[in-house]
């Protein structure tokens, strides 16, 4: 390797997989000058379960809880997906009762997994009390689902069909002490984070992406709309009945690691009004069917199908291709935060080593859908 | 000025260190579970099992280890019931199956065993069923049938409604 800077050293770094702040076992293979970023390759793999191949050798309805651990920070979202695309093979008919409870029960989780996101971002920035504040809410997101179907993250709540369970008194409970506690929280945070200089001083500036690149690279979600790029399928491609509410989706410009914040901790409010009127919505189904008409043993109709959905990380797809057994031909999933990460090699050369930090964090991955 | 941001930061802190304590003291706490709870230890009734074995055939990762004979008077009977629980995802699939609701989660949480020949659960020597049961999977009440005076519609309607089972919550 040749040397650019006769005063520094050239070396590779591996950063991970046993690394605190790589957010599981992602591996960066990186080279420094010095204390430069030259270049950077995430390496990953290293949480492989082969989720794609154990959902082939198992039923429709049995492939189900695997796909809660995708995401593990948001297990029902990745139930959606998968569904939307069994069920767009087998041509039933969702109650709009269990439609509303799909909906509730993934906005309750995209909370939840911002909660985790936001949190460990600053935690990895070396504020480790501003991660407990936002774990408190997530704790009462979790209680809610807990009340709900009896799993706090692994829910596998969502059917073909419908949904497993009803809502009863408890989640009313649960979701009220959340619906409570949250705005003040916000207000709290903000206090806690916005202007810290230190926390500026190391996001503001730091890995920008432009409009182009995020579009480029197939970023979607949070990080994509924190560039400029106004997408977000619950509006532009609705599924569900996310068409029926009205909604605003934030946009930040600067694409810095500071924007991807800003435009997290916005999205929260959008999420906790949605959550409100979803909640008003469901209320007004009372007693109202939470199963469509599907046979017992689900023989899917031969045929492929694809469905996507907005998960927290991102655009979350799943394609089911189907010969008409009991199990599924092949299942496959396109998973956000594995795409979101190749743009790493690009984005990291000429950043500190501490900024590689940022950038990781700011980008909130989870390894589980990374490696599936 | 520099700093003043980190200051109204500390001052949060400050306050939020002096605030109630959120934490659960376990274990002279218990946590207070949901209901519908699934985790820890499977309960079954004994007497209301028909040995049918959909509940080892819902499940995903082959939990449930079931043995069936022949007995004299030509009667299925189980002599094998073991919920292998190493493997298990909790994910309810075996207690939303059972046709008769006799198997159940119990409210038990705190799981833990020094041998590792412990964790499967033998449901044929002890059902556990004195143990905080778990409502998970009970299915709410039918509405009451209405009983219309006399048979208006003829039998086919009934036979094709008959095909279409209601998967899930039945
Ligand atoms: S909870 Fe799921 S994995 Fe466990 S025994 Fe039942 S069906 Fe099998
Ligand atoms: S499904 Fe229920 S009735 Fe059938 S074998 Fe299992 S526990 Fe017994």
């Amino acid at each position: 390797m040749q040397n650019l800077n006769v005063n520094s050293e050239r070396y590779t770094l591996n950063m991970g997989p046993q690394h605190p702040s790589t957010h599981g076992v992602l591996r960066i293979v990186a080279d420094f000058d010095g204390e430069t970023c030259v270049s950077a390759d995430p390496q990953i793999g290293y949480l492989h379960r082969g989720m794609e191949k154990l959902l082939e050798s198992r039923t429709y309805v049995q492939g189900m809880p695997y796909t809660d651990r995708l995401d593990y920070l948001a297990g029902v979202n990745n139930n959606l997906p998968y569904a939307l695309a069994v069920e767009k093979l087998l041509g039933v008919e969702i109650p709009e009762r269990a439609s509303l409870l799909r909906m509730l029960s993934c906005e309750i989780m995209r909370l939840a997994s911002y909660m985790v996101g936001i949190g460990i971002y600053i935690m990895d920035l070396g504020a480790v009390s501003a991660v407990f504040y936002p774990y408190q809410q997530r704790e009462y997101a979790l209680e809610v689902m807990s009340a709900l179907c009896g799993a706090r993250m692994t829910q596998g709540y969502i059917r073909f069909g419908g949904v497993q369970a009803d809502w009863n008194e408890q989640c009313d409970a649960a979701l009220q002490k959340l619906l409570d506690e949250f705005p003040p929280f916000l207000e709290m945070y903000h206090k806690l984070v916005d202007e810290n200089e230190i926390f500026l001083h190391r996001t503001k500036g730091v890995g920008v992406v432009t409009a182009e690149q995020a579009k480029a690279y197939g970023l979607t979600g949070a990080n994509l709309r924190a560039s400029g790029v106004s997408y977000d399928l619950r509006r532009d491609a609705p599924y569900c009945l996310y068409d029926r509410f009205k909604f605003k989706v934030p946009v930040q410009q600067a694409g810095d690691c500071h924007a991807r914040y800003v435009q997290r901790m916005e999205e929260c409010e959008v999420i906790y009004q949605l959550i409100k009127d979803i909640y008003a919505a469901l209320k007004e189904t009372e007693g109202g069917e939470i199963m469509g008409k599907v046979p017992k043993v689900l023989r899917v109709p031969a045929g492929e199908a694809y469905a996507q959905t907005e998960n927290p990380k991102g655009i979350m797809g799943c394609m089911v291709a189907s010969d008409g057994k009991t199990n599924p031909l092949r299942v496959h999933f396109r998973r956000p935060s594995f795409d979101n990460i190749a743009i790493y090699s690009e984005l990291m050369p000429g950043h500190k080593m501490a900024d590689l930090v940022t950038i990781i964090a700011s980008f909130d991955i989870v390894l589980g859908e990374i490696d599936a | 000025m520099f700093g003043k941001g980190i200051l109204k930061g500390l001052m949060v802190t400050g306050k939020e260190a002096a605030s109630k304590r959120l934490t659960e003291k376990y274990p002279e706490e218990k946590p207070n579970l949901p209901d519908r709870w699934r985790g820890g230890s499977f309960a079954l009734d004994k007497e209301a099992c028909i040995n049918c074995g959909l509940c080892a055939m819902a499940c995903p990762n082959k939990v449930i280890r079931q043995k069936f004979e022949k007995d004299e008077e030509n009667k299925k009977i189980c002599t094998e019931f073991v919920m292998d629980r190493q493997y298990c995802l909790y994910c309810g699939l075996c207690v939303e199956a059972c046709p008769k609701g006799c198997l159940h989660f119990t409210q038990d949480f705190e799981t833990a065993v020094y041998l590792a020949s412990d964790v499967p659960q033998d449901l044929l020597a002890d059902g556990n069923m004195e143990a905080p049961r778990s409502k998970y999977g009970e299915k709410p009440p039918l509405p009451k049938p209405v009983i219309t005076p006399k048979p208006a519609a003829p039998a086919a309607p009934a036979a094709s409604a008959a095909k279409v089972e209601e998967g899930g919550d039945k």
